[in-house]
């Protein structure tokens, strides 16, 4: 060994060491210094434990790194200080945050590290919104922001399937409004972490749980989170939640317990509202809708058939009236028809007889002299025949001295009937005589 | 789950849609009308039970996950 060395008279215990070490280091940094850098292997144990990291340019290659530690007065703090702001932040893995630290060196096991005094909730925000900002846009590339939103929430979305922590207020709050709203919910409850480092793997664990159910199982899967601190929230500014649920072959509800903020999670989901209560409220709602629109359909059908019905009626009705008054009509006319029909034919009739009743008695008038002219006639035409006959009588010609001669019983008309020897009978009006002829003359 | 006669809401409702158009239409001949009113109280029947007559029924599964000790 060099002989200078051997005149340094102090020989240091560890302790001494550590404690001189750490002496001179603060007397290099006076102040506290700012320091960024990415979170990693975060541990909260009441304080927390993490790594301060430098990565290289390309993102992924860690350059330098610090043992850090926040103790949990200084959280509280700076909790505090961001929900003030109302801003969701929680320290967790990946991202990038501006800490002003003490740089020390823990004399016991004499590890240099650095000691969280603030964080800067600029630098952290505008880093965390740019990281979030850069997911956001890889998500929305692929496509990943509409995808669950396409899925419609069933009319009746009685089954359900809740992502939470078991027995929490968020449970609690999320069931009993279901409870009061009366309808018969059936929920399927996967007891996850909402908060804290294994956020993520808890939640998609449930979520591909639920989305494995077969379609027509399961209309709803509901993440669900209560009150609790708004810096947990940002335990759901997850790509891997977010592409969780994105792929969720169900639609999914997140009701987070925030007011404001929208996380990640949130973007991908079908629809967010803001707390658990409230996502049973839309659920219970919804059902009713579809309950009173059953009823007002009820309602319509009956009233719609009440309508029909007594249109039928009035219909029926309308058509006997017409039908009545249409025959009564009918009848009317005909009767009406008949009546002038009647008086026609008498008047007729009347016309007719008068005119025959006149006719009649002429003709009887001329009958009259006709038959007294043809009366007269033969009377006269008889009396001349009595004359007649009464002057052609035999008996009457021979009283008037004219007599018949007879040969033979004959009565002779010729000269030439008697000729000269014949023997005749003579009539005369008052007896007969015989003679012979003598001799016969011709000529009258 | 039950995977039973699943109660298609919709179409239950698509159904009483058409009975009460053709009601309203006056499509409808009086024979036909109290049997499709008869479907119509039918269903509504069936949903409205579906939907009320089951309690709230809840079933939990845990899967356990590590976390924090301190984390709750």
């Amino acid at each position: 060994m060099d002989s200078i060395f051997e005149n340094i008279p102090k020989v240091f215990t560890v302790l001494e060491l550590n404690t001189a070490a750490c002496a001179v280091l603060k007397r290099g940094f006076p102040m506290p210094v700012w320091v960024a850098g990415e979170v990693q292997r975060v541990s909260d144990k009441g304080h927390i434990y993490f790594d301060l990291v430098q990565k290289g340019s390309g993102g992924t290659q860690v350059v330098a790194q610090v043992n850090a530690v926040m103790f949990a007065n200084i959280w509280a703090k700076v909790s505090n200080k961001f929900k003030e702001a109302g801003i969701a932040f929680a320290l967790k893995s990946d991202i990038e945050v501006k800490f002003l630290c003490e740089v020390d060196i823990w004399a016991k096991g004499g590890k240099y590290s650095i000691k969280i005094l603030d964080v800067d909730p600029a630098y952290t925000l505008g880093k965390v919104a740019l990281a979030r900002a850069k997911i956001i846009e890889e998500l929305r590339k692929a496509g990943l922001l509409e995808k669950n939103k396409r899925l419609d929430i069933a009319a009746v979305p009685l089954r359900l399937g809740l992502v939470t922590s078991y027995n929490s207020a968020a449970y609690h709050d999320f069931i009993n409004e279901l409870a009061i709203s009366g309808f018969g919910f059936s929920v399927e409850v996967y007891d996850s972490l909402m908060q804290g480092e294994n956020t993520q793997n808890s939640v998609t664990a449930a979520l591909n749980h639920f989305s494995g159910f077969a379609p027509g199982e399961l209309d709803v899967i509901v993440v669900a989170r209560g009150g609790g601190s708004k810096a947990d929230l940002g335990w759901f500014d997850n790509k891997k939640i977010a592409e969780t649920i994105a792929n969720c072959s169900f639609p999914v509800i997140t009701a987070l317990g925030h007011q404001i903020d929208t996380t990640i999670a949130d973007l991908a989901a079908n629809l967010t509202v803001k707390t658990p209560t409230a996502a049973a409220q839309y659920l219970a709602a919804r059902v009713k809708a579809f309950m009173d629109d059953l009823v007002q359909r009820e309602t319509d059908i009956l009233r719609s058939c009440a309508e029909a019905l007594s249109g039928g009626r009035v219909s029926l009705q309308n058509i006997s009236l017409r039908l009545e008054s249409d025959v009564s009509g009918y009848f009317r006319l005909h009767r009406e028809r008949l009546l002038a029909a009647r008086h026609t034919v008498a008047a007729r009739a009347e016309r007719v007889f008068s005119r025959d009743q006149q006719f009649l008695t002429a003709a009887a008038v001329s009958l009259e002299g006709t038959l007294n002219k043809i009366f007269k006639n033969q009377r006269q035409r008889v009396q001349y025949s009595e004359g007649l006959i009464q002057s052609l009588d035999p008996v009457n010609v021979l009283k008037r001295g004219y007599s018949v001669t007879f040969k033979d019983g004959k009565a002779v008309k010729t000269i030439s009937d008697v000729p000269a020897g014949t023997t005749i009978t003579t009539m005369l009006v008052d007896g007969t005589f015989v003679s012979d002829v003598k001799e016969t003359s011709p000529g009258g | 789950m039950s995977v039973k006669k699943e109660i298609k809401y919709l179409q239950a409702m698509q159904e009483l849609n058409q009975i009460l158009e053709g009601l309203q239409a006056q499509e409808l001949d009086v024979d036909e009308l109290s049997v499709k009113v008869k479907r119509a109280v039918e269903l509504i029947k069936l949903c409205r039970e579906r939907i009320e007559k089951t309690e709230l029924e809840v079933k939990k599964i845990v899967k356990e996950f590590e976390e924090e000790p301190n984390d709750k």
